[in-house]
């Protein structure tokens, strides 16, 4: 079953930080009992600046890029579902098993699971060129922001 | 043998470039062991260019993911050292995973970034580092395995390439 | 016998760790690639970090017969004598 069919999705704005790239597009989210489970795409444009020097004549998605589009992920969640400011705390393992080319759509299948009274753990799975391809594997700790 | 790299040599050493070569210099490299490095944050950087003029003080910290592509592309320059090219014909030396990855703070526009890594070991052509990310004597980012391997390009083909041997969980 | 006990315990859950399955799921004789979906990598990254927590070093030629956790816990107690 992939991850809240049933559920609706959300457009992701902008980011509203420094970042290197608006490293998600959409996303929805199911409940299930504490754990929420979240589906994400990323269309991953051949024109992004940052491929140009990554590398040259030869583009991969960077690796800390699927970090980075994890870590936006969660934060858009946050806010939308729950109304609360998380960042990332702690990158538990990451694991980078293929690399991810220009062109193709990335899909997430992210689980989240209270951890502590303030975190959440992120159990997420990252497949390339729209197919059942694991390009990496993450365990992270997120936190709520101590001013939310 | 302690070694200096300013950027021009930097550039020498890794494929990455503009934006996303992040180390400025090598300030003491001793091969086989450990490097330091400089990366000076400016405001004048892409991650920069679209932050509304109203966002909040935090969102101006530098990001995560290029905080941590800056300390793998220290390890990178340190495991290079005497062991040719990042990328050649046949292969190329790909930055594999990581573990404990601490944010322990943040870096903002002005600051100058100081990673330490440290090589653990090499076995079969797979390279373990621990590292250090510094502002001053603040700091921002602790790896305890930063691992990378140098993999045939054949390995890196389209995306409906599948690498059977690679499972995810 | 109580060290070596407990050491195979700390043993399976730092290969545990490494495959990403649980403790209790790693048994001493389940094939890392057949029973565990490991690659070569995750056998390279068992011998890194019993180097660096066990302070023992395997030598790489004995990768292809670290299969399972038994072949492993018998191959850190024969180096570490060694050592």
């Amino acid at each position: 079953m992939t991850a809240g069919a049933t559920a609706r999705w959300h457009e992701v704005p902008a980011p509203a930080f420094a970042a290197p790239l608006a490293a998600v597009d959409r996303w929805r989210a199911e409940e299930d009992g504490p754990r929420t489970r979240v589906d994400a795409r990323l269309l991953v444009r051949g024109d992004d600046p940052n491929l140009a020097g990554h590398f040259p004549g030869f583009p991969i998605l960077p690796g800390v890029f699927l970090l980075e589009s994890l870590d936006q992920t969660v934060r858009a969640v946050f806010r939308v579902m729950f109304g609360a400011g998380v960042g990332l705390r702690e990158v538990t393992r990451m694991r980078f098993v293929a690399p991810v080319l220009p062109g193709g759509e990335l899909r997430w299948d992210i689980r989240l699971e209270p951890e502590g009274d303030e975190g959440v753990t992120a159990s997420a799975k990252a497949y390339r060129g729209g197919g059942d391809a694991v390009a990496a594997t993450f365990l992270a700790v997120f936190g709520r922001d101590s001013d939310a | 043998m302690r070694e200096r790299l300013d950027h021009r040599g930097v550039r020498g050493k890794l494929p990455q470039r503009h934006p996303l070569l992040l180390v400025d210099q090598v300030v003491e490299l001793r091969a086989g062991e450990s490097i330091r490095t400089r990366k000076a944050i400016s405001g004048t950087e892409p991650c920069y260019r679209a932050l509304p003029d109203d966002a909040a003080p935090e969102s101006y910290a530098y990001p995560l993911s290029l905080l941590v592509e800056s300390l793998g592309q220290s390890a990178a320059l340190l495991w290079l050292e005497g062991q040719g090219e990042a990328v050649d014909e046949s292969s190329a030396l790909l930055f594999t995973g990581a573990r404990g990855l601490r944010m322990l703070g943040a870096a903002y526009p002005g600051d100058v970034l100081e990673h330490t890594v440290e090589l653990e070991n090499v076995i079969a052509e797979t390279v373990f580092a621990r590292g250090v990310s510094r502002v001053g004597d603040r700091t921002v980012l602790t790896a305890e395995s930063l691992i990378a391997a140098r993999r045939p390009r054949t390995a890196m083909g389209p995306p409906d390439h599948q690498d059977h041997d690679q499972r995810g969980i | 016998m109580t060290q070596t006990g407990n050491r195979l315990e700390d043993l399976r859950k730092m290969v545990a760790e490494v495959l990403e399955v649980d403790t209790e799921e790693l048994t001493d004789t389940g094939h890392f690639v057949d029973d565990y979906e490991a690659d070569s990598l995750r056998a390279i990254e068992i011998l890194a970090r019993i180097e660096k927590y066990f302070k023992v070093e395997i030598p790489q030629h004995e990768l292809p017969e670290l299969t399972n956790l038994k072949e492993v816990h018998e191959a850190l107690l024969r180096h570490d004598r060694q050592g």
